[in-house]
């Protein structure tokens, strides 16, 4: 990782010269930047050789026959299509039922939604891109951030004028040049005052990527009136580090919802933020961490309160099985002038055996008398009470169990698109099994 | 730091910590302790306590702050089964008055419970940070830990950070932690209005009410209550 390799990608992608500049302004950035020494262990993380990851993905063909036997199976339990399990494992380049969504991009282009991928819109609309770009997280945010905004590639970019309600979820899918799992994707959303969006990322299924390193910048700008909610739900193969920076910003009486599932990768960084920079903007995070073994998922959320009359709202859930380890790390600040702020956050974890840990780093930091701010958090298994009352109705212990799961998780499925609930209930009766009991 | 003082209690006492900063105190088995500390000046140097518990030894611990405090280290150690603390604490400020509280539960032995709670009462540019921990160990059962920090703040310039963290590595636990940070509620104080009770003696009312539970841990003959009452009298004065 060098200047000449950040001046190669962005030679290939015919950039123009103020992104260059970016990116190498960027790339000194994470060079001076240090390691965070909180947080995760990433000691195993080789920043230095990060070049061969930068190597174009396209070049890298694999067979069907590569893709890991548990891989497959999961798949398969998932009750995902041929055609879709390809895309996933990283073996197929297209996405065969694209034209069924024609019709649907139609509809979105008439009413002056762009929705495309970063590149492209780099090269289409840099007047919208270059005002915006990096506005939210900037190269020198940390570490990964920086590292992102140098050799970024792919992700989406997404504009929805003025007063238009996209009702159907936006989904990464739906993009015909997907480059669909990029390493170092770079996604903007820029909701113009009194529209709606749901961008939908990510899938249930594992996600089996050569790579071991995936930092990924996500910038939300939602303007005056508007609403955007973002759907990531991540499933990354064992091997991977999820360092990703995610960050909105909401004005005048904007709303930003989050809603985030982790349930993959080795380790997991991630701690969706909202700024509420303006009067009457809310915010919204609900996030659901799952950690199996030899998993640590660090994640949390973010929420800093700048105007009056801002609201906000978070949850979050994690379950520990196998001697996996989740930590919820989170900051609420309250500005000074930031009068008659409302917030609740609510923190829950279910650890399903005795070696696998739970912890909890909130902070709430407020610095105006005007407030009503609450956090809570606990810690517990499965109660005996719970199994035994269902056990009694006539389930079996692993029913019981199970369905005791599903109540605990149902915050964060019920905010789901129906599809994925579905989908999602099958990944965790799937992780579940032989766990209890 | 100061030299540590410490010494051990065998039975049951009620020690005064009020002179005695830093000090680490090893409950013995079976015993009980009650423990006061009662803040008479401000304090420079850091108040520093460390408390061991052995096999069912239990404690009841109440920290008083009235003045700044820029460092307050508390660690509790449950080190052997049956151990149990339940532990209070109040800061009263006002002006320009600051505490840095830390506190610890470390759960080293199954079947042990801690009960924390820290209240603080903050007016003028008061500035108060709590950062609590509480940490359960690896292969231990039946344990039930619970960590609050309430405030309510009275001063536009007051600052509250606070940070109940936890470790949790065992599942046969019962874990709990809250902040929680506001106002005086508009409709009690509404309420009381209402029934004829004057603005400034309305205030004084709730915060009294939302002190009760510390002040029912203390008693009459180690803490004098009423240099306590007098300043919240002049924080809801001055709110008023």
């Amino acid at each position: 990782m060098n200047k000449q390799i950040v001046a190669e990608i962005s030679e290939q992608k015919n950039e123009p010269q103020w992104m260059l500049d970016f990116r190498l302004h960027a790339l000194d950035m994470f060079e001076k930047k240090p390691m965070p020494n909180w947080g995760a262990d990433l000691s195993a993380l080789d920043v230095d050789n990060l070049y061969y990851y930068l190597k174009p993905q396209v070049s890298i063909q694999r067979s069907w026959d590569d893709v890991p036997e548990n891989i497959k199976t999961t798949f398969q339990k998932l009750g995902i299509p041929q055609a879709e399990q390809k895309i996933l494992a990283g073996v197929g380049a297209q996405f065969d039922s694209e034209i069924i969504y024609e019709s649907l991009k139609e509809q979105w282009r008439e009413q002056g939604v762009i929705f495309c991928s970063m590149d492209q819109a780099v090269k289409q609309y840099p007047d919208l891109v270059q005002q915006y770009f990096a506005t939210v997280v900037p190269a020198h945010d940390n570490k990964f951030a920086a590292l992102n905004s140098a050799a970024w590639s792919g992700g989406s970019f997404v504009y929805v004028p003025e007063s238009v309600r996209i009702n159907m979820p936006l989904q990464a899918y739906f993009r015909i040049d997907a480059q669909t799992f990029g390493q170092f994707e770079r996604t903007l959303i820029i909701a113009q005052p009194g529209s709606f969006v749901n961008y939908v990322e990510g899938c249930s299924a594992p996600v089996y990527v050569r790579s071991s390193l995936h930092a990924a910048v996500v910038e939300l700008i939602a303007l005056p009136g508007s609403h955007i909610r973002y759907t990531t739900i991540q499933n990354w193969a064992g091997n991977v580090y999820n360092l990703v920076t995610k960050r909105a910003l909401a004005k005048r009486n904007a709303r930003v919802e989050w809603i985030d599932g982790n349930f993959g990768s080795k380790v997991t960084m991630k701690y969706p933020s909202i700024i509420l920079q303006e009067e009457g903007a809310q915010g919204q995070i609900i996030s659901i961490a799952l950690a199996g073994k030899g998993q640590h998922q660090d994640a949390g959320a973010k929420v800093i309160h700048l105007a009056p009359r801002t609201t906000s709202h978070i949850i979050a859930k994690s379950i520990n099985k196998d001697g996996g380890r989740s930590s919820y790390r989170g900051l609420l600040k309250v500005a000074r002038g930031a009068h008659n702020v409302k917030s609740q956050m609510r923190c829950d974890a279910l650890l399903l055996d005795e070696f696998s840990r739970s912890d909890a780093y909130p902070t709430v930091d407020i610095s105006e008398q005007q407030v009503d701010v609450g956090h809570e958090a606990s810690v517990s298994k499965i109660s005996d009470e719970q199994l035994f009352y269902l056990r009694s109705r006539g389930l079996t212990e692993q029913q019981a169990g199970a369905l005791i799961v599903n109540g605990f998780i149902d915050a964060f499925v019920s905010q789901l698109p129906m599809e994925y609930a579905v989908e999602i209930n099958r990944l965790i009766a799937m992780h579940m099994e032989g766990s209890i009991g | 730091m100061q030299q540590m003082i410490s010494f051990s209690v065998d039975g049951t006492e009620i020690i005064d910590m009020s002179l005695l900063p830093a000090a680490k105190i090893v409950v013995q088995e079976n015993s009980r302790v009650a423990i006061f500390f009662n803040q008479t000046r401000i304090v420079q140097q850091s108040i520093h306590y460390q408390i061991d518990l052995e096999c069912n030894a239990q404690a009841t611990l109440v920290w008083l702050f009235l003045h700044s405090a820029p460092s307050v280290h508390i660690k509790i150690n449950l080190n052997k089964s049956g151990a149990k603390v339940h532990a209070t604490g109040l800061y009263v400020l006002d002006a320009d008055q600051s505490v840095n509280i830390h506190t610890g539960q470390y759960h080293y032995a199954s079947n042990t419970s801690s009960d924390l709670l820290f209240k603080g009462v903050l007016s003028g540019a008061a500035y108060a940070n709590y950062q609590g921990m509480i940490e359960i160990n690896h292969h231990i059962s039946e344990v039930h830990a619970v960590q609050n920090n309430k405030n309510i703040m009275l001063g536009e310039l007051v600052q509250v950070v606070s940070s109940p963290h936890m470790q949790v590595n065992t599942n046969h636990v019962r874990c709990v932690h809250g902040s929680a940070i506001g106002v005086i509620d508009d409709q009690q104080l509404h309420y009381l209005q209402s029934r004829g009770i004057d603005r400034k003696k309305s205030i004084y009312l709730l915060m009294k009410s939302f002190c009760a539970d510390i002040f029912d841990m203390l008693d009459e003959s180690y803490v004098n209550r009423s240099k306590i009452d007098k300043k919240i009298v002049k924080m809801a004065a001055d709110s008023a």
